[in-house]
């Protein structure tokens, strides 16, 4: 969304009459050119390109008479829809500016008059994609091209298991070597605009997304680099499609990247002549404990980001132990927390039921007062115990995780943090360790309140 | 004092220095104006750079390396002789070696230069490039796109104005620029390129083919064979660009390994790599907004454009024949001395304007709630924009009560800023507020240099931060002096003795990959070589060179 430059008039900047010849304007840019070179003049160099190209829009909007049916509409090879056919010329007549009026034209986007906009940067592979008469002309492999969008449009209409067999795409697979610069753009805004339709969003929680689908986004895009296509003007309705194809070749990429390495295993560390791509003291640094201390006290802050930031996991561990081991990838952990909280519940609550009969002694009362306390010194030994234990059982688990993954060829520094802090917060596991916490947190309180009623009691 | 332009290549470098004549190219030591980009220590300590370290790559792999631009701006490096080099040093030492040969043959000094790098390298590699000419004495003066230098020399050459495609693939790299000549303004229209494609990646895809025939795996070979299949994949390669089929025999695992490869074998190997440079020119052309028919010449560049799948390639995309450069190799480092002539405001060049590109896109991470990483590229400064170039956007919280925005600088294409390069990131405090109160205003500035200024001002408060990116380095200042130190330390041996330790290490090499009798008669004919060296009576060096060398060619398998 960058915002444009304020207004300027481009011709008085390029010291010229309102001209539609190109090669005046390109002219008087030259001479310009060399008052204000780049290096000397950075501001007015930036004011003299935009002049020009203001002027050559103009130039492409206005009906040149000295030439015959001049350029296509600024428009985006994406705005058709898949399958329909171009409709050139009622575009051409709405998008043609009235040819006497000229002003400046203000780019803020509340002023929107396309006829003075300047066209999209690459609108000839917009008249690429619609296939207006003017390109098709001399188009190599015209008729193989033809041919081969029909393959698309029943594609498009197929079902799902056909649409994903790469059989099926064969056709249109073999193509990418034969066909010339125009007809491989019109084939891909094609494809980029049936893909865009027919994927589905990509699930959120980074599992795998369809085997099937993924490689065929992926072969399309070896063939057609389709990426490209993604990166070029669009309209504002292409915004999230788009970006689910883009996720979708990411994740193609990603997945080719890893099975690439997962394949040359421990040699992906090392360049074809033997050179360490990553030294072997680099990855054991990776392993180290200090290390691994800080990749989770960094998890741990960021998943209590909600209430306090500043605290370290140790401490997080002794205030909530069983959601934060949970938390940080200890699950071992956190079901020990949570069965010693368990018996530290049963303890108390059975003093609890001391004080509920009405004739208790004051031996009794001893007694259950022994036993809420014993509860209570459970509880806090739970949190302790949580406290000093969570680095060594979330270590131990990530060393093992990352030392898995430096068989496989799969430890890089960039994959490093998400190799050791896989988290299980967004699991019902970590809920229900949550839940069990502040249950037993409720009952030991309870029963050590009880016992204080009951002391109160006992005395009055 | 001279401006050089030098051309850091992967498999090879050049320097050129700006005359009144134009760019002159300038010979190393051994009269070739090619300095293989390859590094070798010696036994004694000495670092040996060029066609000498070259052969030492099959006879001392462990005491040489090659292809090291490819780890530019990263932490890989080779251990050589015991000792750590990062890629930086490695180039630094190529530079150094480029930088004395051209004050040998202009008898002055040479402090500041005009480094190409290749259009797609990012940030951190742009700085290994800095960090490296910075280790070798040089003051780099500009970094110029690679396909950019090569546009400047080959519109300099033509005399007629016009739109042309320059391709260009060197041994690691590919780059595509549009120039468009006219009234005397040389225009870059648009650049692209994938720094990671290049000659070297088919010998790959030869070496794999070989391998896979032969139930060989190249990761398991021992260096020195692996050097040895390297060079013949080589050798094979050059030979296939003009012939139908190519022998190859290679000792390997005590047994030699011969076949035959054809032309159709290799390009059927390669097909992955053709496929990948179709891309680069489909977005240049695109990107340029020129009709791909207005293109006046598509002119090929590069040492690996003799491969006739890749002209056939061209071919194909544009339906007519691409334009062979007779100059392939030297056209990037002629650039880079025309630039340096520019940048000299050189009286010969008063007239002529150049006007660069920004070759990737430039922008911020915003939020995303629609995708699984939450966030998006929102793009300042479009690929291919004109520099120098300043363009700003508005952003606001996205959070109730949000205490500050961090605005991180990413470099890419695309969507997602994870796959983008991170150029770094500037924090500014804002006042508390709902979600969307609070605004700031985001400026990128890119310039010339390749330097790139992020401005944030909170539209409420009027704050303002801001950052230059670049034209820093990625070492610290502590440890750029230390390794320049260290590297000051190592010798590079003397000019006169460089043809000879180039020949010796030529012969080494022909001993280690050929058997049996004729590795006995490269064995005596090194000796002699060497004996004769030691005779303080002999004068004609010069002679006995030739004769060496001449012998030496006998065993030579030719090349092309």
């Amino acid at each position: 969304m960058a915002r444009d430059e304020p207004t300027l008039d481009p011709w008085a900047v390029l010291g010229l009459a309102p001209t539609a010849d190109e090669a005046a304007i390109l002219r008087a840019y030259a001479a310009k050119l060399r008052q204000t070179r780049p290096d000397d003049d950075p501001e007015g160099f930036q004011r003299l390109v935009k002049a020009r190209e203001l002027a050559l829009a103009w130039r492409k909007a206005a009906p040149a008479p000295d030439e015959d049916e001049a350029d296509p509409p600024p428009q985006s090879p994406r705005a058709e829809a898949f399958g329909a056919e171009a409709s050139g010329g009622a575009i051409d007549a709405a998008a043609r500016p009235p040819p006497l009026r000229w002003r400046a034209p203000r780019a803020t986007p509340e002023s929107p008059d396309p006829a003075l906009r300047p066209p999209p940067v690459g609108a000839w592979r917009a008249a690429a994609a619609t296939g207006g008469p003017e390109w098709s002309r001399d188009d190599e492999g015209e008729r193989d091209l033809a041919a081969l969008r029909a393959r698309l449009r029943a594609l498009a209409a197929e079902p799902d298991a056909t649409f994903r067999d790469l059989a099926s795409w064969e056709a249109i697979l073999g193509a990418g070597d034969r066909l010339g610069l125009l007809a491989r753009d019109r084939l891909r805004g094609d494809l980029v605009a049936l893909l865009a339709d027919r994927l589905p969003v990509l699930p959120a929680d980074g599992a795998l997304p369809d085997a099937g689908l993924l490689k065929l986004a992926g072969r399309l895009d070896q063939e057609f680099d389709l990426a490209r296509a993604l990166t070029g003007p669009r309209r504002a309705g292409d915004e999230v499609r788009f970006a689910r194809l883009a996720d979708w070749l990411n994740a193609f990429a990603a997945e080719r990247a890893v099975a690439r390495r997962r394949e040359r295993g421990e040699a992906a560390y090392r360049l074809d002549n033997g050179a360490p791509l990553i030294p072997p003291e680099d990855r054991s640094a990776a392993l180290a404990r200090r290390d691994l201390m800080a990749i989770y006290e960094e998890v741990a802050a960021r998943g209590r980001s909600r209430w306090r930031a500043g605290w370290s996991a140790a401490w997080a561990a002794a205030l909530a132990p069983a959601p934060v081991a949970a938390h940080l990838d200890a699950p071992l952990l956190s079901l020990l927390t949570i069965a010693v909280e368990i018996v530290g519940v049963v303890v108390a609550s059975n003093a609890l039921s001391w004080t509920a009969t009405p004739l208790a002694s004051l031996v009794g009362l001893r007694l259950a007062w022994i036993e809420a306390a014993a509860g209570l010194a459970i509880l806090v030994a739970a949190r302790l115990m949580a406290m000093s234990l969570w680095p060594s059982f979330a270590i131990r688990r990530a060393a093992r995780r990352a030392r898995r993954a430096d068989r496989a060829g799969l430890f890089t520094l960039a994959a490093r943090t998400p190799i050791l802090s896989r988290r299980f917060s967004t699991t019902p596991f970590f809920a229900l360790a949550a839940t069990l916490e502040v249950w037993a947190d409720l009952a030991i309180g309870a029963s050590a309140a009880g016992i204080l009623l009951a002391l109160f009691d006992a005395r009055g | 004092m001279a401006i050089a332009g030098i051309d850091l290549g992967t498999t090879n470098s050049l320097i050129a220095v700006w005359t009144a004549d134009g760019p002159r190219l300038i010979a190393n030591a051994l009269g070739d104006t090619l300095t293989p980009s390859a590094v070798s220590v010696a036994d004694d300590g000495a670092a040996l750079v060029g066609r000498a370290a070259v052969d030492r790559l099959v006879t001392h792999p462990d005491r040489s390396v090659a292809s090291f631009k490819r780890w530019m701006g990263s932490d890989a490096g080779a251990r050589l002789a015991g000792r750590f080099y990062r890629a930086e040093e490695l180039s630094a030492l190529v530079l150094r070696a480029l930088k004395e040969d051209a004050e040998a043959q202009t008898g002055g000094a040479i402090e500041d230069a005009v480094v190409s790098v290749p259009a797609y390298f990012s940030d951190p590699q742009r700085k290994a490039t800095l960090d490296a000419a910075r280790l070798a004495g040089l003051k780099v003066e500009r970094l110029v796109n690679e396909p950019t230098a090569a546009a400047l020399a080959h519109g300099l050459e033509s005399v007629a104005e016009g739109r042309f495609l320059i391709l260009d693939l060197g041994g690691g790299t590919f780059d595509v620029s549009l120039l468009h000549k006219f009234e005397g303004v040389m225009e870059v229209r648009a650049s692209a390129g994938d720094s990671l494609l290049g000659g070297d990646d088919f010998r790959d895809a030869l070496v794999a083919l070989i391998a896979q025939r032969h139930k060989i795996d190249p990761d398991r070979l021992p260096r020195e064979e692996l050097a040895r299949l390297l060079r013949e994949a080589e050798r094979v390669k050059h030979a296939l660009s003009a012939e139908e089929r190519a022998a190859y025999d290679v000792a390997l695992g005590g047994e030699t390994r011969a076949g035959e490869v054809s032309r159709a074998e290799f390009e059927e190997a390669a097909q992955p790599l053709l496929r990948r440079l179709r891309a680069p020119i489909e977005r240049a052309v695109a990107d340029s907004g020129v009709d791909p028919r207005a293109i006046d010449q598509i002119v090929l560049v590069g040492g690996a454009t003799r491969m006739p799948m890749a002209r056939a390639l061209v071919a194909r995309l544009f339906g007519r024949l691409p334009l062979a450069h007779p100059r392939p190799d030297h056209l990037i480092a002629l650039g880079a001395a025309i630039q340096a002539g520019l940048k000299a405001r050189d009286g010969a060049l008063a007239d002529v304007v150049m006007t660069d590109v920004c070759p990737f896109t430039l922008g911020i991470a915003v939020n995303d709630p629609t995708s699984p990483e939450r966030r998006a590229m929102s793009p300042l400064i479009e690929r291919n924009a004109i520099v120098p170039i300043s363009r700003s956007g508005r952003y606001c919280t996205i959070e109730d009560n949000q205490a500050s925005i961090t605005v991180e600088a990413f470099q890419g294409e695309n969507l997602r800023p994870s796959q983008n390069v991170k150029i770094g990131e500037v924090k500014v405090g804002v006042p508390l507020g709902p979600a969307g109160r609070e605004s700031i205003d985001v400026r990128f500035t890119y310039d010339v240099n390749g330097a790139l200024e992020v401005e944030v001002a909170v539209a409420s408060t009027g704050l303002r931060e801001r950052r230059v990116f670049r034209n820093e380095t990625n070492l610290s200042a502590q440890e750029l002096d230390q390794r320049f130190l260290a590297l000051a330390q190592i010798k590079t041996p003397p000019r006169e003795q460089a043809e000879n330790r180039a020949l010796i290490a030529r012969a080494e090499r022909l001993y280690a990959e050929s058997l049996g009798a004729q590795r006995e008669r490269v064995k005596r004919l090194l000796a002699d070589f060497e004996t004769a060296l030691m005779d303080q009576r002999l004068r004609d060096f010069d002679g006995l060179r030739r004769r060496f060398s001449e012998a030496l060619d006998g065993f030579e398998r030719t090349w092309l």
